[in-house]
């Protein structure tokens, strides 16, 4: 019975990562990856109100006035919902996929261009265009001239090769391309496992040229897969990180990062060595 | 009667002028805007303006006016709103294009239906939607690689925006060119065949 009398202690921490939430949630919901209506406003309000009196910090005045912020944003998506299921347009979106993967490609057409009024644009040469193309007609050598710089002669006849020449020419390999990646992998985990880290240029750079870009290609495939990363340091050093298992991950966030593997990085590296 | 004709005269000018302005394209988008029309024709161009959509309504086209950008919700679609000041004129069909038509003029099927499964599928979601949804709805149809290359060729061309987050709501040229009342409720409508 006492117990129960007992105000409940309030843990501050445990209120901010509640408020968090909230926003965490209300930017979902405004990013239009949740209905606005899955987020129980009411709760929401009740939680900023229990937490309100106890704060007192700066830092967390603003998050509470973030947070109410947000859900003022979400009701405002609520009305606009609400407002648009009562219009002539109010479609259920998965009854609209439903419907689309029933429908022909042509059926589809057929319907959008009954509803397409297309605009009339017409293209028109101006003066700068036409100096533009002057300037490029005149500085355009003969065709005789363009051929004579590429220097072809006539092409050979086509003929058999040998299994050892082909792969003399790098046109074929003994390995399949999913079995050089595992073993570039394995070689990575195993690297990681002794010295826990792998410098991307160290992983890389080998003895002969070819064999460098090949390992920095295979990398780029490693990467991308997700099979590993790549965590680049402040002071621009890259350092690869393999997984155990491959992770799919759908982020959108996901950049693409050249890197240059020229013939005098790969010369300064072996002098060095 | 002189007067009449001079007025005639005044207006025939006028209206070569104004159609110039309108049908040939000058800049990335088609059209004129508000203030280049009241600069150009003066301030009775909104008289110029109906009298050239008279005639050309003739051979079944017509003059919009469009905001060029939408200042309240994503969802306010009609093309009208007098007494805007950024607003640009356009011309348009007034009736429709056949498939066939529309194969002539460039278009493929799969993008036009492409087209349609993106714009209904951004109305259905208030106006807006991340481009990853819409991908993977055109995806069934049409395989990744190519829908993704949709997508880019309809925010290139100005039926759908993409704003920094990765999300996707209608551009000017849908809110032009496209009846989204009648696109829903024929979509709504149809049975597979």
């Amino acid at each position: 019975m006492e117990n129960e009398s007992k105000p409940k202690k309030i843990y501050l921490s445990a209120g901010r990562r509640e408020l968090l939430d909230i926003v965490k949630t209300c930017r979902a919901v405004e990013n239009r990856e949740f209905n606005p209506f899955l987020l129980d406003v009411r709760h929401a309000v009740e939680i900023l109100r229990k937490y309100f009196p106890h704060w007192k910090d700066l830092d967390d005045y603003c998050l509470d006035a973030q947070t109410l912020n947000e859900l003022s944003k979400v009701i405002r998506l609520q009305n606009t919902q609400l407002r648009f299921q009562s219009s002539s347009l109010y479609a259920d979106p998965e009854f609209l996929e439903r419907k689309f993967e029933r429908l022909s490609v042509k059926r589809l057409a057929e319907i959008f261009v009954k509803c397409w009024h297309p605009t009339v644009e017409l293209e028109q040469l101006t003066l700068t265009t036409v100096g533009e193309a002057l300037d490029y007609w005149r500085n355009l050598l003969p065709v005789e001239e363009r051929w004579r710089r590429l220097q072809l002669g006539r092409s050979s006849q086509p003929q058999a090769v040998e299994m050892a020449e082909a792969l003399r020419l790098g046109v074929t390999s003994i390995e399949g391309f999913m079995r050089m990646l595992e073993r570039v992998w394995s070689e990575m985990k195993n690297e990681y496992s002794k010295s826990g880290e792998v410098e991307y240029w160290k992983f890389a750079l080998r003895d002969s040229y070819p064999e460098t870009v090949r390992r920095a290609y295979l990398v780029s495939f490693l990467l991308t897969y997700g099979y590993a990363r790549m965590l680049v340091k402040k002071n621009g050093r890259m350092f690869l990180e393999p997984y155990e298992t491959q992770r799919v991950e759908e982020d959108p966030h996901m950049v693409s990062f050249p890197i240059s593997i020229g013939m005098e990085r790969w010369k300064e590296w072996k002098e060095k060595v | 009667m002189e007067r009449e004709s001079v007025g005639k005269r005044f207006y025939g000018d006028k209206l070569r002028q104004a159609a110039h302005l309108l049908l040939f394209k000058r800049g990335k988008m088609p059209g004129a805007r508000e203030w280049e029309l009241k600069m150009k024709l003066g301030r009775n161009y909104e008289e110029i303006v109906n009298q050239l959509n008279a005639l050309l309504s003739d051979l079944d086209l017509e003059v919009r006016k469009i905001l060029e950008e939408p200042v309240s919700s994503p969802m306010s679609l009609t093309s009208t709103s007098s007494g805007e000041t950024e607003a640009r004129f356009l011309v348009g069909l007034k009736g429709s294009l056949t498939l066939r038509e529309a194969r002539m003029c460039g278009w493929r099927i799969d993008n036009l239906s492409a087209l349609s499964v993106a714009i209904s599928y951004l109305i259905s979601k208030q106006g807006k939607a991340p481009r990853k949804d819409i991908e993977k709805l055109l995806a069934y149809k049409f395989g990744r690689w190519r829908a993704m290359t949709l997508v880019d060729v309809f925010i290139r061309s100005g039926y759908l925006n993409e704003d920094e987050t990765g999300l996707l709501s209608l551009g000017w040229r849908t809110r032009a060119e496209v009846d989204l009342k009648s696109l829903m409720t024929l979509v709504l409508e149809a049975r597979p065949s």
